[in-house]
């Protein structure tokens, strides 16, 4: 029986328990509230995406990893929301400033959804929603980026990370400590820096004037939606073949052959005063710049064949690709950056509101921007990061959107001895894709095809 | 790897879910069938896509353009004045402008009230002008359309905590919008309580939330005219 004095202790205790409980929700919602209000600039590269966005288009990219067993959607979803507070500059939505537009932080729950449409699809960028998206579909895990948010290099990372929680969750032993990310350890400031503004010093800038190039021409899908086709070949043949019968790097023998592609597709409509065929070769800065940065990092360089050219041989192509790739030099990229930079601290640039902004933007890029290539091309390289999961994960695929205005998209990606040549086309004919294909075929090399051009209800 | 079709055309094995060779178009020879029963696909089979939101907003849309080009028509044929029609056309107008152009370009809450608050505020006084009905609008209808506006604002701001650029700026305009009616109704001898009362109000919530609340407001206006 507990005596006045101890029922008074016991409520006051209660009481003060319960203000405690009281000021710990209320300290936990002003957390929460704090949370969400860190924002984040838009980096260089990620300036242009939200001005150049249409109502059904905006500029995606996705990467998917193909595992050995069906996808557990309640497990992947628990993995991408487990992950997801590494990587708290990801979960952002695009809010507009007066000048600028902005990444507002929204601490999202992730909802991981079957794939039930094109790739690619516009990401609405709208309210607060999350800038990507997690899909699964059987056995394969996609990861769908808007472009403003980080590029192909991160994105892979941040894939990885949510893989190998997946997999824990199976029950599966992984090592995170041969992962670039572990999602037990706690974010990092520098990444999710602007390396663009880091590492411009704007003492040298590189011309942006560009002839018109060559244009893939044919009649556009209905709602612009993609058909994507994968050739899949075995990586150490093509190394093989660059090397020994073309004397190139794999980079420099996949561009010849769409360069040859495009060229041959160019002289088939017109036979003389053709226009030079170019492609934009995306390259990670980071090779040559440091950088922890999850954001973008990447700039792009056009090369390829000159005005008036005729019928080029796959050799003749080679050595355009070549000319090309000794552009990639820290010196050249750097001036690229510089000319980029420059223009988002221009203070007249900065102080005009957002809205004239976006449509000098568009203009802009309407006028220069994608008439200047044919195509953007990316390879992403070795996917060396999903070395754990060689017992897991079968191959990788990567996906670039087609641009605004460009007819097509081509993108690389090497796991396992698998080298997976994409190609995102808004176009019906697939002649491009047959040209390139035969020039493999035609070479020794055994291609292997996955579409998603047979899947129409 | 599973068992595949091969095209005999293009010399290219393809994935055994795919009949035709996305190549060429012509069918493949099944060189040994899959005898799996589940789903071996890697893309999922897809409807052509509809945008449905933006297919009923144009039907919405040319749906009154017409109907109120058919009532100019029959008001002009029957009664040869087009007097009644303008109504329906200031209604289309503040409909296109106040609800269908903010829901198809998807703008923010703030935007869309601001918007709707100032069309509704032009929809009103064009009826007092053009009607000959001059001083129930300006002195009555629009200050109270404000003050009701401030106090949806306030209550968003106070009650759920929202003290975001985005729901400060709305309030700002209804402040705004309410001086300036109070100056014309002061200035011309006319009531001035509804406008006072809205003034006071959108005010009162403004100073509050500048002296209480001042550090979310700036973080708030730092990140919205960052430059």
């Amino acid at each position: 029986m507990l005596t006045i004095k101890q029922l008074f202790k016991k409520s006051s205790q209660y009481k003060r328990a319960k203000n405690l409980s009281k000021k710990r929700i209320k300290n936990k919602i002003n957390q929460e509230q704090h949370n969400q209000e860190e924002w984040y600039k838009l980096d260089n590269a990620g300036l242009i995406f939200p001005a150049i966005q249409q109502s059904s288009w905006n500029s995606v990219f996705r990467i998917s990893a193909y595992l050995k067993e069906k996808v557990n959607p309640q497990m992947l979803e628990r993995a991408t929301n487990d992950v997801i507070k590494r990587f708290p500059a990801f979960n952002v939505s695009l809010k507009r400033g007066v000048f600028w537009y902005y990444f507002q932080q929204i601490n999202k729950y992730i909802k991981v959804e079957e794939e039930n449409t094109y790739p690619c699809q516009a990401i609405p960028l709208t309210k607060s929603t999350p800038l990507f998206r997690v899909v699964y579909f059987n056995k394969k895990i996609s990861l769908e980026c808007f472009h403003s948010l980080t590029d192909g290099r991160s994105a892979l990372v941040f894939l990885n990370t949510i893989l190998s929680r997946y997999f824990v969750l199976l029950g599966h032993n992984i090592n995170l400590n041969n992962l670039p990310v572990s999602y037990l350890d706690s974010p990092q400031p520098e990444e999710w820096e602007d390396a663009f503004n880091k590492y411009s010093d704007l003492k040298e800038k590189a011309p942006r004037k560009e002839k018109t190039g060559y244009q893939l021409e044919g009649e556009i899908n209905k709602n612009k939606h993609l058909n994507v086709i994968s050739l899949i070949m075995n990586s150490n043949e093509i190394k093989t073949l660059a090397q020994t019968k073309y004397n190139c790097s794999i980079q420099e023998f996949l561009c010849a052959i769409v360069i040859k592609a495009l060229q041959d597709q160019q002289i088939q409509q017109i036979s003389r005063n053709t226009k030079p065929v170019k492609l934009s070769v995306a390259c990670d800065l980071r090779r040559f710049f440091p950088s922890k940065t999850l954001r973008n990092f990447a700039n792009v360089i056009n090369f390829g064949t000159n005005k008036g050219d005729g019928e080029l041989s796959l050799e003749q192509c080679v050595e355009y690709a070549k000319q090309g790739m000794i552009l990639f030099t820290k010196e050249n990229l750097m001036k690229i950056n510089n000319t980029n930079v420059a223009d988002q601290k221009n203070i007249f640039i900065r102080l005009v509101p957002l809205f004239i902004k976006n449509w000098i933007m568009n203009m802009v890029y309407f006028g220069s921007s994608e008439k200047g290539f044919a195509c953007p091309f990316s390879n992403l390289g070795i996917v060396n990061d999903g070395a754990e999961f060689k017992e897991l994960v079968e191959k990788y695929d990567f996906i670039v959107g087609a641009l605004k205005f460009n007819k097509f998209a081509t993108s690389v990606i090497t796991y396992n001895n698998n080298l997976t040549l994409s190609f995102s086309l808004k176009v019906k004919s697939t002649d491009i894709v047959k040209k390139v294909s035969d020039i493999l075929v035609n070479n020794g090399i055994k291609v292997h095809i996955e579409s998603n051009m047979n899947n129409k209800i | 790897m599973s068992l595949h079709n091969f095209c005999d055309n293009c010399k290219v094995s393809i994935d055994n879910h795919i009949s035709n060779c996305p190549l060429c178009g012509k069918c493949v020879s099944e060189k040994e069938k899959n005898l799996l029963t589940t789903q071996t696909t890697t893309y999922p089979s897809v409807s052509n896509l509809n945008n449905k939101k933006m297919a009923i907003i144009k039907l919405i849309s040319c749906s009154l353009f017409l109907a109120t080009a058919v009532l100019f028509a029959i008001e002009f044929f029957v009664t040869k004045s087009i007097r009644l029609s303008f109504y329906f056309l200031a209604s289309y107008l503040l409909f296109q402008f106040a609800v269908l152009i903010p829901i198809k370009h998807n703008f923010s809450l703030a935007t869309s009230s601001i918007l709707a608050l100032l069309f509704l505020q032009c929809y009103i006084l064009f009826i007092e002008l053009y009607s000959h009905t001059f001083g129930w609008g300006v002195t009555y209808v629009m200050p109270l359309i404000a003050l009701a506006y401030s106090i949806y604002n306030g209550v968003l701001i106070v009650a759920k905590g929202y003290f975001n650029f985005e729901y400060f700026l709305p309030i700002c305009f209804s402040g705004a919008i309410s001086i300036v009616f109070f100056l014309v109704n002061y200035l011309n001898s006319w009531k001035f309580w509804p406008s006072l009362a809205a003034m006071l109000f959108s005010c009162v919530i403004v100073l509050l939330i500048i002296f209480f609340k001042n550090k979310r407001l700036k973080k708030s206006i730092e990140k919205k005219f960052h430059f």
